[in-house]
């Protein structure tokens, strides 16, 4: 696997508490006998799960996936013997589980709003476009220029599907590896918004 | 580096569009899982499916689909609004190559840019864009008129939400100043009853139905004492002599509500 991790095994976060140093351990375990390789696989796996949870329209895909990784940890430490050959797969059944019991919880409160008068909760406080708007600009201000450029190129036209094409071919890459590179601009924008909105939020706090 | 086959893309469209059964969609998520190449293409297809919703060139149901889905989550949030973001300023970059290309065509313009370059050289100021007078003998009087023009205010265009409908005289006009794209604030007070939790408000060329910006979750803020919705547009995103129309919808337990569409009509500013 490929992604890095910023954390070290065995300092992950674990919200919920359930999950001991013995589960963490046969975890570790069963991903890798190499402790360093094990943490990767790790955060590999929990990055998946949480985007995973988002596809499927879950409102907290970080808790659901400390949730799946917890259950996973829990059975091997109580011995479950895990036979297929592909870890990830019994990670993804456990997913589905968890996910599905999220939907039928999720249905069950819905029946019981209707049957009875509910005052809104107003939604968590979120960052203003504008603010956004201002810390992307800014962002996109640091990139290296050529990055900043294709970035831009790809979102300005209007002919979408034509444009890209056009780039693809100025690039001589195909259009796959053209949307990985701009995903991977797109994805240091993000972290780089992300980082000042939490800047600007703590200024104002102070 | 190997890259996923074109028919995973296809796939994975349908995937994050919901248009997968059960069956389907947890067979890919098991290959989503263990597998980093095609994870990492789910994820640029996502940023390509995010800014076809918003330029409006999915059909409605999908977008729908994509939109609630995302909007459910902070980082789906989070993502969203990159897209919008970029969306914005690439239409800008776009609108300002253009001014850029057509200046430099001209002569005058051409002994500007060499001239601006050596400023620029010396380190004497930073050239930023280009509004050279037609006409103008004299390279440093252009240069003069060239200084930096960073962030200018944001044009400002209060819309009430009900009572104003297309065709009526009484069509608010935004006056679009002429050069690089500026951004246009929109702000729509809200009745102090209105009970909705967040707000969807789609921007659309009244004439043809395209739809100019979409905003799936809005959420209003407070202006003056009163709550409004603030909307943010580039006015690269607008043209002069255009008619749009501002459909809000509320967003409650009980669905979504129709608040309003208010028009207004852009005109050039006199020069």
């Amino acid at each position: 696997m490929k992604e890095s991790s910023e954390r070290q095994p065995g300092a992950r976060r674990s919200r919920s508490g359930d999950l001991t140093p013995e589960s963490f351990e046969a975890l570790l375990d069963f991903l890798d006998e190499d402790r360093h390789l094990a943490g990767l696989h790790y955060e590999t796996i929990r990055r998946r799960l949480v985007r995973l949870f988002e596809w499927r329209g879950l409102g907290n895909p970080d808790d659901l996936a400390d949730e799946t990784i917890n259950r996973v940890a829990r059975r091997l430490q109580e011995g479950t013997e895990v036979r297929s050959a592909d870890p990830f797969g019994y990670f993804c059944g456990v997913a589905h589980l968890v996910a599905k019991e999220v939907a039928r919880r999720a249905a069950r409160e819905r029946a019981a709003l209707e049957r009875e008068d509910w005052t809104p909760v107003p939604p968590p406080e979120e960052p203003d476009g504008d603010e956004r708007l201002d810390g992307l600009r800014q962002c996109l201000q640091r990139l290296p220029p050529d990055q900043r450029d294709l970035v831009l190129r790809y979102h300005q036209a209007s002919d979408h599907i034509r444009s890209r094409q056009g780039l693809s071919q100025e690039l001589g890459i195909p259009m796959n590896a053209l949307r990985i590179r701009v995903h991977r601009v797109r994805r240091k924008l993000e972290e780089c918004v992300r980082l000042r909105l939490r800047v600007n939020a703590l200024q104002v706090h102070r | 580096m190997r890259f996923p086959a074109l028919h995973d893309e296809d796939r994975l469209r349908s995937y994050l569009l919901g248009l997968l059964n059960e069956d389907q969609a947890d067979e890919i998520e098991r290959r989503l899982l263990a597998e980093g190449e095609l994870f990492e293409l789910a994820e640029a297809v996502e940023g390509d499916l995010l800014t076809a919703a918003l330029a409006g060139e999915l059909p409605s149901p999908q977008r729908g689909h994509l939109l609630r889905r995302l909007t459910a989550s902070p980082g789906g949030r989070s993502r969203l609004a990159l897209a919008r973001g970029l969306a914005v300023l690439g239409r800008d970059a776009r609108s300002l190559d253009g001014v850029s290309l057509r200046l430099l065509e001209r002569p005058a313009v051409r002994a500007a840019a060499l001239a601006a370059s050596l400023a620029l050289a010396v380190g004497v100021f930073q050239l930023v864009t280009t509004t050279a007078v037609p006409g103008t003998e004299n390279g440093a009087n252009t240069i003069a008129q060239a200084l930096p023009q960073v962030d200018p205010a944001p044009l400002l265009l209060q819309l009430a939400l009900t009572g104003v409908r297309s065709g009526g005289s009484g069509i608010p006009h935004l006056e679009i100043p002429a050069g690089a794209p500026r951004e246009v604030r929109l702000q729509l007070p809200l009745d102090p009853g209105e009970t909705s939790t967040s707000f969807e408000v789609t921007a659309r060329d009244a004439a043809t139905r395209e739809v100019v910006a979409a905003y799936p979750q809005v959420t209003a803020r407070n202006t003056g004492g009163r709550r409004s919705i603030v909307l943010s547009l580039s006015s690269g995103q607008l043209h002069s002599g255009g008619l749009y129309e501002i459909e809000v919808r509320g967003l409650g337990p009980a669905g979504d509500e129709l608040l309003g569409k208010p028009t207004f009509k852009v005109i050039a500013a006199p020069s």
